[in-house]
C-alpha cells in the first residue's frame, strides 16, 4: 500500500477520534479505543462511548488489502448503540450530527481569541477589496523632471488590497507609493507587523522622451525587502517601516515613520497624519545624483548626501452606500534641500501642496 | 354528575369536529380584536464606514393600523417609548438613530387601551459598513 493511500485511510480514523475528543464535553474515565490487525489484511478501529444515554461502540474496518481507490469499500463504518447496531440512515445522521459538533468546537475554540506570536497569520483578516475612483486634483508644481503638474485636473484612482492567509498584495495608487507584497506575521489589538518586498522607486531617463536627457544613464527602478510595523491606540495609529533594496541598483535603504488619528463626526470620517521619510544616500546618489562622467552644460555634477522629507495629510471619507464613498484629502509635502537641489528637479519648490476630492466605487 | 354517552364513531368524530370549530372561531375573534398595522422606516439601512463604528442615521417612522387607538413607538427593548399618539391610526415621526449594530422599531398599543403592551408592527434599521472585516487590511499604506 503506498503511503498516499494509507494516509486517505487514515483521514477518516484521525477525523473522527479528533471529532470525539472534541465533540465530548466530560470525557469518561470508561471511554476507551483499541486497534486490531487481522491476518487477513484488514484493521478494525473500536472506540468505546459511555455516557448518560447509554453506551456507543464505534467501530472502523479498513481493508488493507488489494486497495480500491474508486470506492469507498475498502472502509466500513458501524455504530452500536447499547448493543444493537444502528441501519445506515441512522449512522449518516450521527456521523452529519458529530461533524457538525466538531464544527462547533473549532469555530468556538477560535472565534474572538487572536492568536499570539508569529502563529497570529492574521486569517481573520483575510480578504480585500477594490476600490475605483474618479474626481478632481489640484497640485501647485511639479515635482521630478516631467513628472506632476500645476493646476487642477480629472484624477482617477485604483486601489487594491487583497490578502490570503496573512499573504497579501496591496496597491494605492493615492498614496503615491508603487505597489507591495507582503506577509502579516503578527495581528494583535496593538501592534500589526508585516515583511513586505515591492518596488519603491520607478525607472527614470528610460524613456524615448528622456533621449533629450543623455548622457544621463538611466535609473533603473528598485526592488526592496523590508519590515513595516502599525501600533494601535484608539484612534492613533504609529506605522513605521524600513526597507533595504535588494535589486543591487545602489544597496541603499529607506524609513518612514508616521503617525495619524482619526475623528468621527456623524457618518464623517476626519484623519490627520504627519510623518517623516529618509533614504540613505545611496538612493539619493542613484536616482537624484549626476556623476561627473554624466555631467555635461544642462546637468552638473551632484552628490546630493541622504534625504529627509517631511508630510502631512488631512482628509475625510464619507459613505453614500455601502458601494460608494466620497473622499477628499490634502497633502503637503517638505522636501530636503538634498532633493530640491537635484539637476534633475524642477523648479525649487520645496513645499508641495496637492489635493483632491473623489467620488469612490468600492467592491 | 354528568355522563355523555357517544352512541357511535359517527357521533364521536362530530364532537370533535364541533370543539375544532369553537376554539379556532375563538382564535380568530382574538385576532380580530387585535388592530392590524404596518410600520416603515424611511431609509431601511444606515451605512458607516468602518465595521465597529457607531452609525448615524435621520429615520422617517411611519405607521397605520386599523384601529383607532393610542400608540407608543419603542426602539427594539428601550423601557421608554420614542413618541407617544392619542387616539390615531396613523402617525410619523423623525428620529435619530444611533447604533453599532441593527435595531428594530416597534409600534406598540399603550397600557391604557390594553392590560399588557401588545405589539402591532415592527422593523428593522440594518447597521452596514462599507469596509467590513474582511475588506480593509488594518496595516497598509493608508493608515485611515
Amino acid at each position: 500500500m503506498t503511503l498516499h493511500n494509507q494516509a486517505l485511510r487514515l483521514t477518516p480514523i484521525l477525523l473522527f477520534t479528533l471529532g470525539t475528543a472534541l465533540a465530548a464535553d466530560e470525557p469518561s474515565t470508561d471511554d476507551s479505543a483499541r486497534i486490531e490487525h487481522q491476518d487477513d489484511g484488514t484493521a478494525t478501529v473500536e472506540i468505546v462511548k459511555n455516557s448518560e444515554g447509554g453506551q456507543t461502540i464505534i467501530e472502523l474496518t479498513i481493508d488493507e488489502g488489494d486497495p480500491d481507490d474508486e470506492s469507498d469499500d475498502d472502509v466500513d463504518f458501524k455504530i452500536y448503540r447499547d448493543g444493537k447496531e444502528l441501519s445506515e440512515a441512522e449512522t449518516d445522521a450521527e456521523l452529519e450530527e458529530w461533524e457538525q459538533e466538531v464544527m462547533e468546537k473549532l469555530d468556538n475554540a477560535f472565534r474572538g481569541k487572536p492568536r499570539k506570536g508569529i502563529f497570529a497569520l492574521a486569517q481573520d483578516r483575510d480578504g480585500g477589496f477594490l476600490e475605483l475612483g474618479v474626481g478632481l486634483e489640484y497640485s501647485d508644481g511639479e515635482t521630478m523632471m516631467r513628472e506632476g503638474f500645476e493646476g487642477l485636473e480629472v484624477d482617477t484612482q485604483l486601489n487594491a488590497s487583497l490578502q490570503v492567509s496573512g499573504l497579501f498584495y496591496e496597491y494605492y495608487s493615492d498614496s503615491g507609493r508603487n505597489g507591495v507584497f507582503g506577509l502579516n506575521f503578527l495581528n494583535t489589538d496593538y501592534v500589526g507587523m508585516d515583511v513586505i518586498i515591492g518596488k519603491e522607486h520607478d525607472s527614470f531617463a528610460k524613456d524615448k522622451d528622456d533621449e533629450l536627457l543623455l548622457p544621463i544613464r538611466i535609473r533603473e527602478a528598485d526592488w526592496s525587502v523590508g519590515f513595516r510595523s502599525a501600533i494601535y491606540l484608539g484612534p492613533l495609529v504609529i506605522q513605521g517601516q524600513i526597507r533595504e533594496e535588494i535589486s543591487g541598483r545602489h544597496e541603499g535603504f529607506t524609513a518612514s515613520l508616521q503617525t495619524g488619528a482619526r475623528l468621527q463626526i456623524k457618518n464623517l470620517n476626519l484623519h490627520g497624519i504627519v510623518g517623516a521619510s529618509y533614504q540613505s544616500e545611496e538612493v539619493m546618489d542613484y536616482y537624484y545624483g549626476v556623476t561627473a562622467a554624466e555631467a555635461n552644460s544642462d546637468f552638473a555634477e551632484y552628490n546630493p548626501g541622504d534625504d529627509l522629507t517631511y508630510n502631512a495629510e488631512v482628509g475625510a471619507s464619507y459613505p453614500i452606500s455601502e458601494d460608494w464613498i466620497i473622499r477628499g484629502q490634502m497633502n503637503y509635502t517638505q522636501y530636503s534641500q538634498a532633493i530640491i537641489d537635484s539637476p534633475f528637479w524642477e523648479g525649487d519648490n520645496r513645499e508641495h501642496l496637492s489635493s483632491r476630492l473623489m467620488l469612490m466605487l468600492v467592491l | 354528575m354528568w355522563v355523555y354517552d357517544i352512541g357511535s364513531r359517527q357521533q364521536l368524530i362530530r364532537m370533535i369536529a364541533a370543539l375544532l370549530l369553537a376554539v379556532v372561531a375563538t382564535l380568530s375573534e382574538d385576532a380580530l380584536a387585535q388592530p392590524q398595522g404596518e410600520l416603515t422606516l424611511t431609509p431601511e439601512r444606515c451605512v458607516a464606514m468602518n465595521e465597529g463604528q457607531t452609525c448615524y442615521q435621520t429615520v422617517i417612522v411611519r405607521w397605520q393600523t386599523n384601529e383607532i387607538a393610542d400608540y407608543c413607538l419603542y426602539l427594539q427593548d428601550e423601557p421608554e417609548p420614542l413618541v407617544c399618539w392619542e387616539s390615531v391610526r396613523q402617525g410619523r415621526s423623525r428620529v435619530e438613530f444611533a447604533s453599532d449594530i441593527s435595531l428594530s422599531y416597534r409600534l406598540v398599543l399603550t397600557p391604557q387601551t390594553s392590560n399588557k403592551r401588545q405589539e402591532i408592527a415592527q422593523a428593522t434599521l440594518t447597521v452596514s459598513w462599507v469596509y467590513g472585516d474582511s475588506k480593509k487590511r488594518r496595516n497598509s499604506w493608508r493608515l485611515f
